[in-house]
C-alpha cells in the first residue's frame, strides 16, 4: 500500500508536468491557432526593379510556383505574398475563401 | 495533522521545483517558437533534467522530508519518478526525430556537434542508472557495486545533460536563465556532497563500539552497540538505522537494520539481524570493540506516531526485531495497554526472543499467538501462515479501535494486509514498511 501510494504520487506529478510541457509548447506555437488557409510565404526580395512574378516563378521559370496555384492571375500574387519587410504589419491579416461559379479563390479580409 | 501538512508542503515544493524550469524557459529574451512538437520535446527534456537533479534530494535522507511519509515512501517515490523522468528524457530526442526526420543525422556520433554528443552520453548514463537498478539481481550486481554505479552514472547523466543544454544554447542565452540553470545544477549536487562528505564526517565524530554479538534463535544475531564519547541517538520504537561495522563512515557498505532495543535506552542499542545475505552472514564474526557508525534513526514505523487504546503486532521472521523494540520500550514505560502479538515462524525452536517474549508477558498485558508453519507433532497452537481466520479467532472485540503494526517478508506483509482488509480493519490503521527497492 505504501509503495502504491508512492507510485500514485509519482504518476500524478508526471501528469502535471506533461500538461505543463504541452502548455509551454502551445504558448510557443501561436501558429497553431492561426487560421491556416495556406498562410502565404513572404517575399524575400523587394519588388521594385523586378519584372512580373511569372518571369521567375511561372511554371517554366527558375523557381516555379506550386501546381495548386495553376490558373491564378498574375495580379493575385501580391494579394497573398508580401515582401518580408511588411510581413509584421500584415501578419494579422486573415484570408478567406470565396466561392463562386468559377471556383474558389483567396480574398484578403476587408476586401 | 502536522504530518499531513508537512507532507503536502513537500509535495508542493517538489512540483514547484520540477515545473519551474519550464517557466524559466519563458523568461528573458523572447524566443520564437520552432513548432509545437519541437517545443514539446524541449520542454520534456528540461523537465526530465530537473526531475533527475531533484533525485539527489529525495535520497539525501533528510529527516524533514522523510518524516511526514516515512523514508520508505520517499524511496519508492524516488524509484517511480525516476522511471517517469527517464520517459521524458527518452521522448525528448524521439519526438524531435519523428517530427523533423532530418535531425536523425545528429545521432551519428562521428559528425554530430559536441553538445549533441554530450546529450547522447547523458542519455546512456541515465539508461545505465535505470537498467542496473531495475535488473540489479538479474545482472548479478552486489549492492555495493550497484551503489557505486548508481552514484557515478547519476552524476554523469546530470552533468552531461547540463553540458548539452548549455551547448544547444537556445533557451539559456540570457544571463538570468543561464545563471539560474547553473545555480540549480550546483544546488542538485549539494545533497550528494552532504551525504558523501558532511554526514560521514559527523558520523566519524560520533562512533559506536560493538559491545557484544549475541546468538539468537532462528539464525539471527543481536549486535549490541554503545556510543563512544557521546550520548547516543534518540529513536522511537520501530525505527531503523543504516549501520557500517568495521568500516569507515565514508564507505558505501552500509545496511539498514531495525533497532531491537528499548527506545528508553540510548546508551546501549541493539540490532537483531538474520543471516540472509553476504553481509548478514558475517555478523556472527564481528568482534567486540569493533567500530561502527550509525546513520539514523529513520522510519515512520513506530507506535509513538499512532496513539491507540491497544496494539496488534504482527511479525514474521526477522520482522520481530522492531516489534521487540516496541515491546521492550512499552515494558520500560510500564505501559499497561493490551497488546496482541501474532508471530509467524517456521518452527517454535526458531522463534527469535522466545524466552524473553514469555518474560515480557509478566510485565505487559501481552498475548502471544505463535503461528508455526512447520510444527512438531505435539503442537496444539495455530499452524500454517498468519491469515484472516487465525487473526479472527484471537482479535479482541474492540479490534476496530486498535493500531496494527506488520513487519516481515514482503509477501507476508501483503498477505496480512489483505487478511486485515477482509476482517474489515480500516487500512489506515495498519502500519508497515517496505524496503524492497533494488
Amino acid at each position: 500500500m505504501r509503495e502504491t501510494y508512492s507510485v500514485h504520487l509519482a504518476v500524478i506529478s508526471g501528469t502535471l508536468i506533461i500538461l505543463l510541457a504541452v502548455l509551454f509548447a502551445v504558448i510557443q506555437s501561436p501558429a497553431l491557432f492561426e487560421r491556416s488557409v495556406g498562410v502565404a510565404a513572404t517575399i524575400p526580395h523587394p519588388l521594385e526593379g523586378f519584372r512580373q512574378c511569372e518571369s521567375c516563378h511561372g511554371l517554366k521559370g527558375d523557381i516555379p510556383y506550386p501546381i495548386r496555384h495553376l490558373g491564378w492571375s498574375i495580379e493575385s500574387c501580391t494579394r497573398c505574398h508580401v515582401p518580408s519587410e511588411y510581413a509584421a504589419a500584415m501578419k494579422h491579416n486573415r484570408y478567406h475563401e470565396q466561392r463562386s461559379d468559377s471556383g474558389k479563390k483567396l480574398i484578403a479580409s476587408g476586401e | 495533522m502536522r504530518h499531513l501538512l508537512y507532507g503536502t508542503f513537500w509535495i508542493g515544493i517538489y512540483l514547484v521545483l520540477t515545473t519551474a524550469p519550464i517557466f524559466i524557459l519563458l523568461m528573458g529574451p523572447s524566443h520564437p517558437g520552432r513548432g509545437f512538437w519541437r517545443e514539446l520535446s524541449v520542454a520534456l527534456g528540461f523537465a526530465g533534467l530537473a526531475m533527475t537533479g531533484l533525485q539527489f534530494f529525495l535520497t539525501g535522507r533528510f529527516r524533514a522530508v522523510t518524516l511526514p511519509y516515512g523514508i520508505d515512501v520517499v524511496y519508492h517515490f524516488h524509484r517511480a519518478i525516476s522511471l517517469i523522468a527517464f520517459g521524458f528524457i527518452f521522448l525528448h530526442p524521439v519526438i524531435l526525430v519523428l517530427s523533423y526526420p532530418g535531425t536523425v543525422v545528429l545521432l551519428n556520433p562521428v559528425i554530430t556537434p559536441w553538445w549533441i554528443g554530450a546529450g547522447m552520453l547523458a542519455f546512456l548514463a541515465f539508461l545505465a542508472v535505470i537498467v542496473t537498478s531495475v535488473y540489479r539481481m538479474a545482472l548479478g550486481l552486489s549492492y555495493e557495486v550497484w551503489r557505486v554505479i548508481h552514484g557515478v552514472a547519476a552524476v554523469a547523466a546530470v552533468a552531461l545533460a547540463c553540458v548539452h543544454m548549455l551547448g544547444v544554447d537556445y533557451y539559456v542565452q540570457g544571463h538570468l536563465q543561464r545563471g539560474l540553470w547553473i545555480g540549480m545544477a550546483l544546488a542538485w549536487m549539494l545533497p550528494l556532497g552532504y551525504v558523501r562528505f558532511v554526514k560521514p564526517l559527523v558520523m566519524f565524530r560520533r562512533p559506536y563500539l560493538v559491545d557484544g554479538v549475541i546468538k539468537e534463535r532462528g539464525t539471527s544475531w543481536s549486535l549490541i552497540l554503545r556510543p563512544d564519547g557521546h550520548a547516543g541517538v534518540r529513536f522511537t520504537p520501530g525505527q531503523f538505522a543504516w549501520i557500517r561495522v568495521g568500516r569507515s563512515p565514508f564507505s558505501v557498505r552500509e545496511h539498514p537494520f531495525s533497532f531491537s532495543s528499548s527506545a528508553m535506552r540510548a546508551d546501549r542499542v541493539s540490532f537483531t539481524i538474520k543471516e540472509l545475505g553476504d553481509f548478514t552472514a558475517t555478523i556472527g564474526r564481528v568482534q567486540p570493540g569493533a567500530r561502527a557508525y550509525l546513520d539514523g534513526p529513520h522510519g515512520a514505523f513506530t507506535i509513538d506516531r499512532h496513539a491507540a487504546p491497544g496494539y496488534v503486532l504482527v511479525a514474521g521472521g526477522v520482522g520481530i526485531a522492531p516489534i521487540m523494540s516496541m515491546l521492550r520500550t512499552l515494558a520500560d514505560r510500564k505501559d499497561k495497554r493490551p497488546l496482541l502479538l501474532f508471530y509467524g515462524i517456521s518452527t517454535l525452536d526458531e522463534a527469535t526472543f522466545r524466552e524473553e517474549l514469555e518474560d515480557l508477558k509478566k510485565e505487559l498485558e501481552l498475548r502471544i499467538v505463535y503461528v508455526v508453519a512447520n510444527p512438531s507433532d505435539g503442537w496444539k497452537g495455530e499452524r500454517g501462515y498468519i491469515n484472516a481466520e487465525i487473526m479472527a479467532r484471537h482479535l479482541p472485540e474492540n479490534r476496530m479501535e486498535l493500531e496494527y503494526f506488520v513487519c516481515g517478508p514482503q509477501l507476508m506483509q501483503h498477505s496480512v494486509r489483505h487478511a486485515l482488509e477482509r476482517l474489515g480493519i480500516p487500512l489506515d490503521r495498519v502500519q508497515s514498511e517496505s524496503f524492497h527497492f533494488v
